[in-house]
């Protein structure tokens, strides 16, 4: 069943132009991946109902709610830095939308008791945002928008400000959450690694247009327009007897029967793996190689490769 | 070594360098600020027979006392939300729409600093004075009744208003523009309507700057001085008027004191109140994303409503300021123009009202005004450099040094009084009137020139001494052309400060250092409107100078 449906949303901001049209199932957790500048925050608050269209549609369970106001639209939002009130306190920020809501007293104690035992912040809940961590943040952040029980969930850019280490865990939190909730999400980021590690699946937006959608693997293995050939993963360019080609540097394979030639120009190690620079005739290529694989490589020497293409289809 | 490296040096003798530099600002101050507030203290608690709580005891069982303080709090607090109901719609105009005379009115802001208080006075008296345009207005137009609002409660809260509703406009509407949109969105997406949204989020998210604002007003409107003395008349007496008047009529130095320590209490816990608040509204919109500001073109209630709250409000600031300048050139009787004012002022035919020639009394001013401004200007820089190489304890030793700015003008010349009053040299000198120029004018120049040289790179010190300046050229070659844009804000602040600083000046003058706003003050009192009003256009010209001034180069440094 489609949950959400967007249909021709346009929204013109000077020289820029969003248009686009794509729809999400239930249950589904689909990222909205672009650069900034794509215009995914934009059509987030749009389908949030924080900025009006000029023109198209959106319906949620097939109902029209493109001139819904926001607050009627039984649709939450996780935002970046997760704008918990800081003159709240966690208790207080959970419960805002239930008080909101003119629920009794007792309720709203029992509901966001409930919740905050679901997200495991039960203990957090007398202090202050300003005195809890990222990743409690986080929780609250999603307790705030869950105890409403939302239909949708929409996510914009919530990692966007941490650090690396403490992001790993909290995409890992987030996928949890998703499996144990069920709800649908749509989740706006810059960020590929994200998109590819939380979604089921991913919208590629460029420059206001959808670009191509389709499942992690599917958009990382079949790119089909030059924009996500380059903007996913990293991709060798090449351009050989006059036919351009792309491939993956893990798809660059040595072996002493490879049909091309060329002289290792650098070797640079990464954690885990190396990337090993080629000059060729055809320009520079790059290779991905595990480091077990590397030890009897050397700078200056030759080496022979095939090369995988990525298939358009 | 974090903070150390601006000091000229580095290991060792670092001491030595924070010490040296401290040396004259401290002498100065100790000498010229902390010894005569001591006395102060001394005074209130301390009679011949030692310690005593007599002198507070007589004040706050004093019925006169009693009724100066409860009517200080009054006015002030009345003042403070007038001037707050008049700006808060303004601060959401000005934080939400793009439109012709926004930036005019927020660069109002300086007003309250930059415009003598004496000439605000001056205004509201021609204008709704007995005799005044506005009844004289209405008398034409066949009215007879005539507005009374001289020598009456709420002409002080007017002229408090008018002057002081460009502080809250600016900080509460620097705020709101500045409060991140997330926060309305958070609460619109799980349920919230507008009027909830405005009442559970925007409202708490403003209240620190509110009350920030609202503290400063009340401040300022508690230390009233002239004001009372002109708008108020004899009926009112804040309890700034009455330190003056215990001193001046009453020669008393003992209830002088006790209440001008009880006042100084009363304005430590209002800044402290003002800082924390205002270091809470920075943590709360530190996200420096401003909003999209809509044209007002487009929303049509809005513009409508703008519309008729700038009709409100420029009359507000402008006519008295017009009022000045008609009754300047203006002839009362044949209503033609005319420099008879003017002559009158600088022919010495009033000469007898202010004992000195106009040419002396500007000059006066003048001086005065070039002293306070380099000398504060000097000390805040061997100051901020000094307290940038320490380590600990910075803050406290900044607000040690920014203590002046709790103490009321007619406070520190009542200190000098009691302090200097057997060192003739002094205390009958211009030296005294220069020096509380300079010490009134120093908190503003610290606070401007401390930030920046906080702010300042250091990586650009290095740089030049790598390139093989020593510090005293790194000093003049770096650190001074990257402070520039600070120096001149904080001598065009503290040159306007003691240009129109009336309070302290009044209490300590003799008649060979008059100034400006004395003289203003003195045609006021002999109700010498004409002459009064052309000394107030001279003043006035200086004042828009400053403000002028300041526009052009406090985009760089924050002032308020």
């Amino acid at each position: 069943m489609k949950k959400l449906e967007v249909f021709n949303l346009k929204k013109k901001y000077g020289d820029f132009q969003l248009d686009v049209s794509f729809d999400v199932s239930s249950e589904e957790f689909v990222s909205i991946l672009g650069p900034s500048g794509s215009g995914k925050s934009t059509l987030l608050h749009i389908i949030a109902g924080f900025i009006n269209p000029d023109s198209g549609q959106i319906l949620k369970n097939g109902k029209d709610i493109t001139n819904m106001p926001a607050n009627k639209r039984n649709i939450g939002v996780v935002f970046q830095d997760y704008a918990l009130f800081p003159y709240l306190t966690v208790f207080s920020n959970i419960a805002f939308g239930l008080k909101v809501k003119r629920q009794s007293v007792a309720y709203i104690r029992n509901a966001v008791f409930e919740i905050a035992e679901k997200f495991g912040i039960s203990k957090l809940l007398e202090k202050y945002p300003d005195y809890i961590s990222g990743g409690e943040k986080q929780r609250v952040a999603l307790a705030r928008a869950m105890i409403v029980k939302p239909e949708i969930l929409l996510m914009d850019e919530p990692l966007s400000s941490l650090d690396a280490k403490i992001r790993e865990k909290l995409m890992k939190d987030l996928r949890e959450f998703h499996k144990e909730f069920r709800i649908t999400v749509i989740y706006v980021t810059h960020d590929q690694t994200e998109a590819m590690f939380l979604s089921d699946r991913i919208i590629l937006l460029n420059n206001g247009k959808v670009d191509q959608i389709g499942t992690p693997l599917h958009l990382y293995e079949n790119p089909s327009t030059d924009f996500a050939k380059r903007f996913l993963g990293k991709m060798n360019i090449l351009k050989i007897d006059g036919k351009t080609i792309f491939v993956r540097p893990e798809n660059v394979i040595f072996g002493k029967k490879g049909r091309f030639e060329g002289v290792i120009k650098d070797i640079i190690y990464l954690a885990g793996f190396a990337e090993i620079e080629v000059s060729t005739r055809f320009g520079t290529v790059i290779a991905r190689e595990f480091l077990r694989n590397v030890k009897n490589l050397k700078v200056g020497s030759d080496i022979r490769f095939d090369l995988l293409q990525i298939t358009n289809n | 070594m974090k903070f150390s490296f601006f000091l000229p040096v580095r290991t060792g003798k670092k001491w030595v360098a924070i010490c040296g530099l401290m040396i004259i600002p401290a002498a100065f101050l100790i000498f010229f600020f902390y010894i005569p507030l001591v006395n102060i203290v001394k005074f209130a608690f301390f009679s011949e027979k030692g310690f005593s709580l007599q002198n507070i005891f007589h004040i706050i069982t004093d019925s006169y006392i009693v009724r100066v303080l409860i009517f200080t709090f009054k006015e002030a607090f009345v003042s403070a939300l007038v001037t707050l109901i008049i700006a808060l719609p303004g601060a959401y105009i000005i934080s939400h729409f793009r439109f012709r005379g926004k930036n005019f009115l927020v660069s109002l802001s300086t007003i309250p600093f930059v415009l003598p208080s004496v000439l605000v006075a001056l205004g509201f008296i021609l204008l709704f004075g007995k005799s005044g345009i506005v009844n004289s207005v209405l008398n034409a137009l066949g009215f007879h009744k005539t507005i009374n609002l001289l020598y009456s409660f709420w002409g002080i809260i007017l002229v408090h208003a008018f002057y002081n509703f460009p502080i809250p406009l600016r900080i509460i509407g620097a705020a709101w523009e500045s409060l991140p949109e997330k926060y309305s969105y958070a609460a619109f997406s799980l349920g919230a309507n507008r009027l909830e949204t405005f009442l559970k989020v925007i409202l708490p998210l403003l209240l620190p700057a509110i009350i920030s604002a609202f503290t400063l007003v009340f401040m300022f409107c508690f230390l009233s001085f002239v004001i009372i003395l002109t708008i108020g008349g004899a009926k009112f007496a804040t309890l700034e008027v009455s330190i003056y008047t215990y001193y001046n009529m009453f020669f008393d130095f003992k209830t002088g004191s006790a209440l001008a320590f009880l006042q100084a209490l009363f304005t430590l816990i209002f800044i402290y109140l003002y800082m924390k608040t205002g270091m809470i509204t920075a943590r709360i919109t530190e996200e420096k994303k401003l909003r999209i500001f809509k044209n007002l073109s487009e929303t049509k209630t809005w513009r409508i409503l703008t519309f008729i709250y700038l009709i409100f409000i420029f009359p507000v600031i402008f006519l008295p300021l017009f009022a000045i300048f008609l009754s300047a050139f203006m002839n009362p009787f044949s209503m033609k123009l005319t420099l008879m004012n003017f002559f009158s002022l600088f022919s010495g035919k009033f000469q007898y009202v202010t004992s000195i020639g106009i040419f002396k009394i500007i000059l006066n001013s003048f001086l005065f005004a070039i002293f306070a401004m380099f000398v504060s200007d000097v000390l805040a820089i061997l100051v901020s450099y000094s307290i940038h190489g320490i380590k600990r304890f910075q803050n406290f030793f900044i607000s040690i040094l920014m203590l002046p700015i709790a103490i009321s003008p007619v406070t520190i010349a009542f200190a000098y009084i009691i302090t200097f009053r057997n060192m003739n040299f002094i205390i009958n000198s211009w030296i005294i009137i220069a020096v509380a120029h300079t010490i009134i004018a120093f908190p503003f120049a610290l606070r401007t020139l401390y930030s920046s040289i906080e702010r300042m790179p250091g990586s650009m010190v290095f740089a030049a001494e790598s390139l093989g300046l020593n510090r005293i050229r790194s000093f003049f070659c770096v650190d001074l052309p990257l402070l520039k844009p600070s120096i001149i804000v904080s001598s065009v602040f503290t040159f306007a400060i003691s240009l129109g600083e009336f309070g302290a000046t009044f209490m300590l003058y003799k008649n060979p250092y008059i100034t400006m706003p004395v003289a203003l003050y003195r045609f006021i009192s002999g109700r010498h409107f004409g002459v009064a009003s052309a000394m107030g256009s001279v003043l006035f010209i200086f004042a828009f100078i400053s403000f002028a001034l300041l526009e052009k180069f406090k985009k760089e440094v924050s002032v308020i």
